[in-house]
């Protein structure tokens, strides 16, 4: 339980560093004692598990496929979250063994028994596909199996939506989203002739609910961009520093054009395909600029640049010590994690798993051994500023250097705007249009433009 | 009862802050008027300045009042209300001081030997040298520009909701420790360890040590010792803008941690004003917020704006944001 509650700690510290923002929705009907198994869509290979362990007020059993612990470091790491192993048939080569799977069974009965969680990702396997993949039967076995003896558990399963803005890019965004439990008991009592492939329907349809789904990625890439020119409501950017707007808040607008875009792409597709051109249009636009959709709007006035300047150049200049400070004494590991990462990931859906688990290991490492180095060569005094200043300018420097490409980027598109005033013109009044079409297409929905989601 | 609406809607223009102000104000006037025919020093001049300042803060608020909804509200509220309570800052101590019968100095200081076995002050003398006296007087001095720059961003530089949170929590923290001023007057160890100090530092500090210096003398001296508000300023700021603009809140904080020791080794504070400074800090950074909050649903339920000055009317749901907040909202609007 220590090993566990030490990771655990670490682990969310890690995310909260990897991740700008981790929103969480849901999680008051999530009980804390009742037997409950946690159903994930499955996205983000390891960060999943993690994700949902530091977001849970209870300890957690994960599930993992054996060939996993084939690495040590993954089998020491599973062993001391306590992970049950499984052995799928499609691994049989790599050194599952499927027999064993009557004990790791009997494992994840037990947790449920003794009134614990327990996590099972449906899908069997992460991916970066547009909407979930075919869900495996084995949660809803678990949970039927329970109901079978007279003194077994009585679960309940939380159906769990894990999206991710962009889950290959450091500092992007997590909205976890737990939905109303499901009594397996009471839906068996509902449904006395159905089985594990009905259950398992029933869940994916609830899990379906909770994440965004596309037919395709073009479908996907087309409305994730509309959002971009939705968001931005053709009003001015709002100054760095400001609180980051809802995840939640993107999120249901893209689910809301993704409705819509279906919906009308029958009954008004060439309309549909004429905003469709637009949007794509004036992406490939704004990126060839190197602008953001939302700098498109970027008040091009003195004194509103002047108190800009003043803002920035006051909070880099005085922060710069910090950082620079901060960068020199972490770039080792940072350059360790990086080329961790680069050579272990071959697609986007393991990129955060191999930046974020070296870091477990890697950061604390480093950090032992500048601290023991610093305790060893300079006075106690210093060493003991240095102790403390390592963690501290670590995280100014990722802060700063963040603000800083974000100033650099308002900088250019403000110098760009100045020098191109027609340019910014036409292309605030073009974002401006395509989001007024988007609203009269919603119209067509009979759906009140205005009402909220 | 047809009387107490448009009382309720005047009192409800009343932003919390011109509340703050008027209160430190009023408080000041009676107690200098009280003390007037009793004090040893003559209160004539603390009296008419108070009132004074009373006065035209009124006619100030009276003016915000009455164009509730105009832009320039906005900017001139700040503007008058950290400029009154800065005023107050230099005359306060000295209000307390002269007109209360008694001097807290050595209450304080028994509260500091009480809690570490002997007077911190008088313990941290050893650790005085030139250089140390030059770098805490640096950082005593840096609170200046600090708060200086943070508040004029704070007051211009942020969404609406944050603005008025932040003037109305920092107000609170300025009023309630001008209370400590009035009715806790004292001088701090500088003072009342005068003769026993074996290290006096105006030996040995150099430029901004005589900066330092004569930047107390010319808000009076030495005065307003319970609480620090050179802790309670900089650690409200601070703490403000860890929660809201993490970035820069993150960058200050040393300059915070070094301040208490500034006060502590350059002798303007006993340890009691500094745990005072941050319990009030952290303390308002909540109520301010709290009390802010409850004025603008107040309004928005009177059928008001939410916020003066023509802005956003967007507040908080009741239940903040967070892990269980309700589902967002996006509109067209």
């Amino acid at each position: 339980m220590i090993c566990y509650l030490l990771l655990r700690s670490l682990a969310r510290i890690v995310l909260h560093l990897f991740f700008r923002r981790i929103e969480i929705e849901g999680l008051a009907s999530v009980s804390k004692d009742a037997p409950v198994l946690f159903a994930p869509n499955h996205s983000n290979a390891f960060v999943d598990p993690l994700v949902l362990m530091i977001a849970l007020p209870r300890r957690l059993t994960l599930t993992a496929k054996n060939v996993l612990a084939n690495n040590p470091l993954a089998a020491a790491f599973m062993a001391a979250l306590g992970v049950i192993l499984f052995h799928r048939k499609d691994d049989v080569g790599k050194g599952a063994d499927p027999r064993q799977n009557l004990r790791s069974l009997e494992r994840r009965r037990d947790v449920l028994d003794r009134g614990g969680a327990l996590c099972i990702f449906p899908e069997g396997v992460s991916h970066s596909d547009p909407s979930m993949r075919r869900f495996r039967t084995g949660a809803a076995r678990i949970a039927l199996d329970c109901l079978k003896s007279k003194a077994g558990a009585r679960p309940l399963i939380v159906p769990v939506g894990l999206l991710y803005t962009e889950k290959h890019r450091f500092r992007s965004n997590v909205w976890l989203r737990f939905g109303p439990p499901l009594s397996v008991e009471r839906w068996q009592a509902e449904h006395p002739e159905a089985d594990a492939h009905d259950l398992t329907e029933e869940i994916r349809r609830r899990v379906e609910a909770l994440t965004l789904n596309f037919e395709a990625r073009r479908e996907s890439l087309i409305l994730t961009w509309g959002a971009e020119i939705m968001v931005t409501r053709g009003q001015d950017p709002p100054p760095l520093g400001w609180r980051d707007p809802f995840v939640a808040n993107w999120f249901q607008l893209v689910a809301r054009l993704r409705d819509g875009y279906r919906a009308l792409l029958d009954t008004h597709p060439a309309e549909v395909a004429a905003v469709t051109t637009r949007v794509r249009h004036y992406r490939s636009q704004l990126k060839r600029l190197g602008i953001e959709p939302a700098e498109v709007y970027l008040p091009v006035k003195a004194g509103k640049a002047l108190f800009f300047v003043v803002r920035e150049l006051e909070l880099l200049l005085i922060g710069a010590p910090f950082a620079l400070f901060g960068a020199v004494n972490h770039l080792l590991p940072y350059l360790i994690v990086k080329k961790f990462a680069r050579v272990l990931s071959k697609d986007k859906d393991h990129w955060a798993t191999n930046v974020i688990y070296p870091s477990f290991v890697v950061f604390p490492l480093f950090f032992l051994l500048q601290v023991a180095l610093a305790w060893l060569l300079v006075p106690p005094f210093w060493a003991g500023l240095y102790t403390i200043a390592l963690p501290y300018t670590g995280y100014v420097a990722l802060l700063y250097f963040e603000r800083a490409r974000a100033t650099r980027q308002r900088i250019r598109s403000f110098v760009y705007f100045l020098r191109n005033p027609a340019k910014q013109e036409e292309l605030a009044r073009e974002g401006r249009d395509i989001i007024a079409a988007v609203w009269a297409l919603e119209s067509r929905l009979h759906m009140p433009a205005k009402e909220q989601l | 009862m047809k009387s107490t609406v448009p009382l309720g809607r005047l009192f409800l223009k009343l932003h919390p802050a011109d509340c703050a102000v008027i209160a430190i104000l009023s408080v000041a006037v009676v107690v200098a008027a009280v003390r007037l025919p009793l004090a040893q020093h003559d209160l004539t001049n603390a009296l008419l300045l108070h009132y004074g300042l009373l006065i035209g803060f009124l006619g100030g608020t009276a003016a915000f009042i009455h164009w509730d909804r105009a832009s320039w509200v906005t900017l001139a509220r700040p503007a008058l209300v950290v400029t009154v309570i800065f005023t107050l800052y230099s005359t306060l101590g000295r209000l307390g001081i002269d007109a209360m019968p008694y001097l807290a100095d050595r209450e304080l200081s028994c509260i500091d030997i009480w809690m570490f076995g002997t007077d911190p002050s008088l313990a941290l003398d050893r650790l005085l040298t030139p250089g140390r006296v030059e770098l805490f007087s640096f950082v005593y001095g840096a609170f200046i520009p600090y708060i200086y720059v943070t508040i004029v961003l704070n007051c211009l530089g942020r969404p609406a909701l944050e603005r008025h949170a932040f003037l109305t929590g920092w107000t609170f923290t300025y009023a309630v420790s001008y209370l400590g001023y009035i009715f806790v007057p004292a001088r701090g160890p500088g003072f009342l360890d005068a003769g026993q100090y074996t290290v006096m530092p105006e030996l040995q500090g150099g430029y901004f040590y005589q900066l330092v210096v004569g930047g107390v003398d010319a808000t009076g001296g030495l005065q307003g010792a319970f609480p620090s508000l050179h802790v309670g300023g900089s650690l409200y700021l601070c703490l403000f803008e860890l929660s809201t603009n993490r970035l820069r809140g993150i960058i200050y904080l040393p300059l915070v941690v070094l301040i208490y020791g500034a006060t502590l080794l350059l002798r303007y504070h006993y340890v009691i004003d500094l745990i005072a400074g941050t319990v009030l800090a952290t303390s308002m950074l909540y109520v301010g917020n709290a009390i802010f909050l409850a004025w603008a649903r107040a309004r928005q339920q009177a059928g008001m704006p939410a916020l003066p000055g023509g802005e956003d009317d967007l507040l908080p749901a009741a239940a903040e944001p967070g892990p269980n907040r309700i589902a967002p909202v996006f509109s067209a609007d």
